[in-house]
């Protein structure tokens, strides 16, 4: 790991759509702001769910097909307007500029929905039920194929594959992206979306609320926490170096000091045990940052009410920060949890430190540890560095040091 | 050899070791026994019921090959990718320290889906068995980099490249990359995949399949040939190497990858994306055309897909200019693993000067004007080798290896 201070990039556009709305950043500052839920009885899912009812999901309405999106799925279609939505406010208006961009899509399951549709074909009418339409669909690069060809990207094009933590590592990738010279702008996107067949294979594997009884609600950190609430949707960011951002008189939201992606031990789809923690890769995008464990205001953390991913992601804090460390906060209680909601917590931290916004997390009562400080107050003054740190099934780790433009 | 770049430079990435596990059984010995013989192992399919589908021709791991992997709780694809990357550090001699720094990058398109299908069938009749759930675990690509990491305590940067079936390839230009760039000194890139019955299906679908084996290049070619196998290179900037004492088998001089942002399977009729990314695979290898011996061609043996390759390597290197040849021909299409089969393909034919051959071209295409190499392998040390894979969505990934010896 290098231990350089530059910027290693600047955010230049933010574009998401979710199930608290479409749009650029003022939409994400309006929820931060609101710090009003989306969760609440899933409405439109055939399947029987078993005892679980809740979720948080886009509205049809934002995703009305037109001549143009009609042959997407429905996840690509999520991906695109995100993306629209950060290349629209990063000013970026001319297809020339975009053919030099590149685009990172990370995701959890991808098109999985296309996938179970096109195996469905088959079991219902044999190989004349299978659709050579979807079947490009079951690989899930079909979704940034769909964006470049939407967008006009012609740079290099990378979709990662990542349980919990495909949205900071799409950001992290974009990023080393610039700084191997393959792109002098890249546009990163999370995208993840529910569906009943999803939603209910979940539940047979009893990884959402509530796992092991007790009450079906989202409480990351809390003593009440007992598994995800599922959620969806898609956010983007438009990073660029400095240079190029500069070049072109791009608005600069905030700056990522430093970003990295590794491992750490954990058994197969289970997260890191507390005792077998490191902080090694904390350390480095600490030290890249040149930001002592001191200086960071702010933490978004994955916090998706999971009871071993919140008791390894804040021993790590507790062990890197002590008890004077950052105000420890989240964004799953508003939209749930989906596998790439990585990139909304980067983008959330970048409007934090743009604008002072934190979400509070109001539904705590009994932190599991009494030792870190939590998120339950506005802030006073905006924030000079936001860590953004994910851990995810098997042991994925990601964390980038957000700061203010200037 | 460009007299520019005579010297190694300290963030120069070489290539000190390889695994593979192949139609023609596990290791890398197995597989280039088979390459640079021009055998080819095409043949009917007998991993799933293929009836009812026009094709049932593909490449296959065979059961003993399998069995001998072990680990048979673990997915096929599990299995694959761990075997190969066994012999890639076993061959490295990477110390665990070492390892667990290094970067990770295992592409696929698949995942373990296979064994997941078998789950789905049941519980879409209703059927679910919670015994068989376990399955799930690890339908996700990034289930078979996370055995790896498991099983080998790797812990540097994690990821899990889909792009379709230039994925692997984009895991060696990224890992690459991280080391060039000083992020790590070590990283292990490869792919695997296993045959699914949906890329079956799918493939049959779009009526890309040839019902016999596949003939890249040929002009009756009828489509490609299904396969399964996986590869994992280690890769280490050449201070590191020298430093350890480790063999270098080869330099990743350069890649390059672009989008085609065209159209969601089929490549434009002027191939300008693969274009700009043999290019851009050349511009950072510091080489020319002329420095490039032979190139490991994509290759599929569809009619849209080889023409269009064609059309790309006039363009970059001049008709006839330069010698071609697919093993796809040989052992199938690897899908995700296909990039990094292709790429230990190409480096094995560095170090023994000797190009695999393109098998079943039987009338050569005039519209592709190459020596593609038909039949039988060819007797000829290069310098520069280009590996070239394409995927659907419109990816494109060219690798450029250059032979130690034209280093001083």
């Amino acid at each position: 790991m290098t231990t350089s201070s530059p910027p290693l990039a600047v955010i230049t556009g933010i574009g998401h759509i979710g199930p608290l709305g479409s749009g650029g950043r003022e939409v994400i500052a309006a929820f931060l702001r609101a710090n009003t839920t989306a969760i609440g009885p899933l409405a439109g899912f055939p399947r029987d769910s078993g005892t679980r009812r809740l979720g948080a999901t886009i509205p049809e309405s934002a995703l009305e097909p037109t001549e143009e999106t009609r042959r997407w799925s429905r996840v690509s279609h999520m991906a695109v307007a995100a993306c629209r939505h950060a290349v629209s406010g990063a000013g970026i208006t001319e297809s020339e500029t975009l053919h030099r961009f590149g685009l990172v899509v990370g995701s959890e399951y991808g098109d999985l929905q296309s996938t179970e549709a096109f195996d469905a074909g088959f079991l219902r009418r044999g190989p004349r039920g299978l659709s050579a339409f979807l079947f490009p669909n079951t690989v899930m690069n079909a979704i940034a194929g769909t964006v470049s060809i939407a967008l006009g990207v012609k740079g290099p094009m990378l979709t990662l594959n990542q349980p919990g933590v495909a949205g900071e590592v799409a950001v992290a990738r974009a990023i080393a992206l610039l700084a191997a010279g393959r792109a002098p702008a890249v546009i990163a996107c999370g995208v993840d979306e529910l569906f009943p067949v999803l939603y209910e294979v979940l539940g047979l594997l009893d990884v959402p609320s509530p796992r092991g009884g007790g009450e079906e609600a989202c409480t990351p950190f809390d003593q009440r926490h007992n598994g995800p609430i599922l959620g969806e949707g898609a956010t983007a960011l438009v990073l660029e170096t400095p240079e190029h951002a500069q070049g072109r008189g791009a608005p600069i939201l905030a700056r990522v000091r430093s970003a990295g992606w590794g491992g750490l031990p954990a058994r197969p789809s289970r997260y890191p045990s507390p005792v077998r923690l490191h902080h090694r890769l904390l350390d480095r995008v600490l030290t890249e940052a040149v930001a002592s464990p001191d200086t960071i205001d702010v933490a978004y953390l994955s916090g998706s009410g999971d009871p071993e991913q919140d008791t390894a992601e804040l021993a790590l804090m507790a062990g890197i920060f002590g008890s004077e460390g950052p105000c420890i906060t989240s964004v799953t209680h508003l939209v749930g949890e989906h596998g790439s909601l990585g990139a909304l917590r980067v983008a959330s931290a970048a409007m934090t430190v743009s604008s002072g916004l934190i979400p509070t997390l109001d539904y705590l009562r009994q932190p599991i540890r009494q030792d870190l400080r939590f998120a339950t107050q506005p802030l006073s003054v905006a924030p000079t560095a936001v860590l953004v740190h994910g851990v995810g099934r098997g042991g994925a780790q990601a964390a980038l040091v957000v700061g203010p433009s200037s | 050899m460009s007299p520019s770049r005579s010297r190694y430079a300290a963030r120069d990435v070489v290539v000190t070791a390889m695994g593979v596990v192949s139609p023609y059984g596990e290791g890398c010995r197995a597989y280039w026994e088979g390459l640079s013989t021009g055998r080819c192992v095409l043949g009917p399919l007998a991993l799933f019921p293929t009836e009812g589908f026009p094709s049932d021709v593909g490449g296959q791991v065979d059961a003993a090959t399998v069995r001998s992997l072990g680990m048979a709780a673990r997915s096929r694809a599990n299995r694959f990718v761990i075997a190969a990357a066994r012999e890639a550090i076993r061959c490295a001699g990477l110390a665990p320290d070492t390892l667990r720094e290094a970067a990770l990058s295992i592409g696929g398109a698949g995942g373990g889906m296979l064994e997941v299908e078998a789950w789905y069938h049941h519980y879409y009749h209703g059927e679910e068995n919670p015994r068989w759930r376990g399955a799930l675990r690890t339908m996700l690509p990034a289930s078979q980099t996370e055995a790896v990491a498991t099983r080998f305590r790797i812990e540097g940067p994690r990821e899990t490249p889909i792009l379709a079936c230039s994925s692997s390839a984009a895991a060696i230009a990224t890992i690459a990359d991280l080391i060039a760039t000083g992020v790590v000194d070590v990283g292990l890139a490869g792919g695997v995949d296993s045959l699914t019955r949906i890329c079956f299906m799918g493939f049959n679908a779009l009526k890309l399949l040839d019902k016999r084996p596949c003939r890249p290049f040929s002009q009756d070619r009828q489509g490609m040939s299904i396969s399964e196998g996986a590869a994992v290179i280690v890769l280490e900037s050449h201070a590191h190497a020298v430093a350890r004492g480790a063999q270098v088998r080869a330099c990743v001089a350069g890649s390059g990858i672009s989008s085609d942002a065209f159209h969601a399977i089929a490549p434009p009729a002027d191939a300008e994306g693969a274009v700009r990314a043999m290019r851009e695979a050349l511009s950072r290898s510091d080489l020319t055309p002329r420095d490039i011996g032979y190139v490991n061609a994509h290759g599929t043996g569809t009619l849209q897909n080889d023409r269009s390759e064609a059309v790309a390597l006039v363009q970059v290197f001049g008709a006839g200019n330069v010698l071609v040849s697919s093993t796809k021909s040989l052992i199938g299409h690897t899908m995700g693993a296909a990039g990094a089969m292709e790429a230990v393909a190409t480096l094995l034919a560095l170090e023994a000067g000797v190009l695999p051959p393109t098998a079943n071209l039987n009338v050569p295409d005039p519209d592709v004007p190459f020596d593609c190499l038909a039949h039988t392998p060819r007797p000829h040390a290069v310098a520069c080798a280009m590996s070239n894979s394409f995927g659907f969505g419109g990816q494109n990934v060219s690798l450029i290896f250059r032979h130690p010896r034209t280093f001083e």
